[in-house]
């Protein structure tokens, strides 16, 4: 592997520092389908626990330094494009810790509900 | 200190290895939560072709260590050499020391049987009783 030392990464116009593209990047993501209980694309995870319906709880290859990392979570049970009863559900995280990320998803009626997709993004320091 | 950050090692590493979807789940029952349905810890396929390819992954043991270091604190495992190639048994079974709680496959000294790794096909497709699955004794 070969490795580029630099400071900054200009445009021609625009100049940023390269610490600014590496601490916005995000530090891991998956692509779920809970139904079937498999990893479809994914970054820096090492597994994800199907815990119980609509809960999910990933863990993290390479840890973040502290639990207040900012944790983005979304999905829908329908595998569509519609705009289905199945593609309105609250999916929200929860107990996240510096090594995993949890989800729990539910319809509008507080019911749980399995995500046939189910996204999770990680943005944070790693540790 | 050559080997870098592991998840620079890891960013390499998906753009050189195809993803593997393992075979196995690993089924497991929280002892500390008896009344919770059993779990299904799903290996990630990034992550089984690292393992597989070896000198990515770090040794099992800074993860055990790092349990015990506060948020915030510097952590071993990610600056730790990587290690050589692992076998899929080994990779589930270093997946299992890593994301499970050592409560379930170190420290339960009861009869039932909490923890077992099973083949996917033995994951039920019909999840509509999920919360009432359990390990058959």
């Amino acid at each position: 592997m070969s490795t580029l030392n630099v400071s900054n990464i200009s445009d021609g116009t625009t100049t940023v520092g390269t610490s600014y593209v590496v601490n916005g990047s995000a530090k891991a993501w998956m692509h779920y389908n809970q139904d079937t209980t498999t990893i479809n694309q994914s970054f820096n995870t090492s597994s994800v626990t199907d815990v119980a319906a609509g809960e999910a709880k990933y863990t993290y290859s390479s840890a973040l330094d502290a639990a207040n990392y900012c944790l983005q979570v979304s999905g829908k049970t329908d595998d569509n494009n519609t705009d289905s009863t199945g593609n309105r559900v609250w999916v929200r995280p929860f107990g996240s810790t510096a090594t995993t990320g949890s989800s729990f998803t539910t319809d509008s009626g507080g019911t749980e509900r399995d995500c046939k997709i189910l996204c999770h993004t990680t943005w944070g320091d790693l540790a | 200190m050559t080997h870098g950050h592991l998840w620079d090692r890891l960013a390499e590493a998906k753009s050189r290895l195809a993803p593997v979807q393992s075979k196995y789940r690993v089924l497991f029952e929280d002892p500390n939560a008896p009344d919770e349905p059993a779990k299904v810890l799903v290996p990630d396929p990034n992550f089984m072709a690292a393992a597989l390819a070896g000198n990515v992954l770090p040794a099992i043991d800074t993860y055990l260590r790092d349990r015990d270091v506060p948020d915030g604190e510097p952590k071993e495992h990610p600056y730790a050499e990587p290690i050589g190639a692992m076998s899929e048994e080994e990779a589930i079974e270093y997946l299992v020391q890593k994301d499970i709680d050592p409560a379930v496959w170190r420290d339960y000294q009861g009869n039932r049987t909490i923890m077992k790794i099973v083949p996917v096909e033995m994951i039920p497709s019909d999840r509509s009783f999920r919360n009432a699955w359990r390990i058959m004794q």
